[in-house]
């Protein structure tokens, strides 16, 4: 219990400290929303890891934390959002048969649901639903990068597991 | 003897590398349905909507909403520059050669400011802490089928 509760502290740090680095690495395409989002490997990786409760508890904290370091107080309504329905999603794909998705598809789905959730809120901010024409970018941008935000937690989890850190 | 020692140390060394590199696999074939249909969902859903696009250039108009009220009209063909004054902000749109472009914000995140010029129907450029919406409508005054 105190190991978890450690390595949640650690991992919530790590999404911090990853979420100043993204923020290092100017990326623009000309639409907002897009960006890598390696925090959520933090997300992922502690999904497998210490499970859905303890994935969620970081999630939202980590959300809180950098969008109170880096971001606006306006821009919380649509992080949160994002981040609680993606981790939702998430919980659910793992609660599902066993097995039958693995994480890099549970990190696609992931972060094409954070997107969803963003452009949800702020569409319900602006009461304009026409912002859903952001969404089909939004959604191939979601399956690049969580397809690579899934590969390096895929790595991560095994290292962790074999490391016994997890036990 | 040595043989037998031979054989134990092969036979250990076969596990360990077996166990050394996973045998799960990355991806598996369920993943890549799930993916599928989420890259599918999006690129029909474009592919639907720029097939039935018209080009505006010539009769097209530029609406701008302010917290989910109409704000003003503008025809897309006419070089303007409008100055939307709200209580939640100032900006500055720039309509020339059919396109619109927010040359101005007083927002924190700049987000609208560095957004590229818009001019196909159905193309917005979003201020949400000021909470402007710009966009592009046809000349019917109603978005396609994909806003519907």
């Amino acid at each position: 219990m105190t190991k978890k509760i450690t390595i949640a502290g650690i991992f919530t740090t790590l999404a911090i400290g990853l979420a100043f680095m993204e923020r290092l690495i100017p990326v623009s395409f000309g639409i907002p929303g897009i960006k890598l989002g390696l925090a959520n490997i933090v997300t992922v990786t502690s999904l497998f890891i210490l499970g859905p409760v303890y994935a969620l508890v970081i999630q939202v904290t980590r959300v809180i934390l950098s969008t109170m370091l880096f971001g606006s107080a306006a821009s919380l309504i649509y992080s949160l959002t994002g981040g609680l329905l993606s981790v939702a999603v998430m919980i659910l794909l793992t609660k599902l048969k066993k097995q039958l998705f693995s994480i890099v598809a549970i990190s696609v789905t992931g972060a094409v649901f954070h997107n969803i959730g963003q452009i949800l809120a702020a569409s319900l901010v602006v009461m304009n639903l026409n912002l859903a024409f952001y969404l089909p970018v939004l959604m191939i941008s979601g399956v690049i990068t969580g397809l690579f935000v899934g590969l390096v937690s895929s790595y991560l989890t095994k290292a962790l597991n074999r490391s016994g850190l997890a036990d | 003897m040595s043989l037998h020692i031979d054989i134990l140390l092969l036979y250990n060394l076969i596990v360990i590398s077996s166990r050394k590199t996973p045998k799960t696999k990355h991806l598996v074939r369920n993943d890549i349905i799930l993916i599928a249909v989420l890259l599918i969902i999006p690129i029909v859903s474009l592919i639907l909507y720029y097939s039935g696009q018209s080009n505006p250039e010539k009769d097209g108009f530029v609406v701008i909403t302010v917290k989910g009220d109409f704000y003003d009209k503008l025809p897309l063909y006419e070089d303007t520059v409008l100055v939307i004054e709200t209580n939640l902000g100032v900006n500055h749109i720039e309509i020339r050669d059919g396109q619109v472009k927010m040359t101005h914000a007083d927002c924190p995140d700049q987000l609208c400011v560095n957004h590229k010029a818009i001019s196909a129907t159905g193309e917005q450029i979003v201020c949400l802490p000021n909470q402007v919406v710009v966009s592009i409508e046809g000349p019917e005054g109603n978005l396609d089928s994909f806003s519907e």
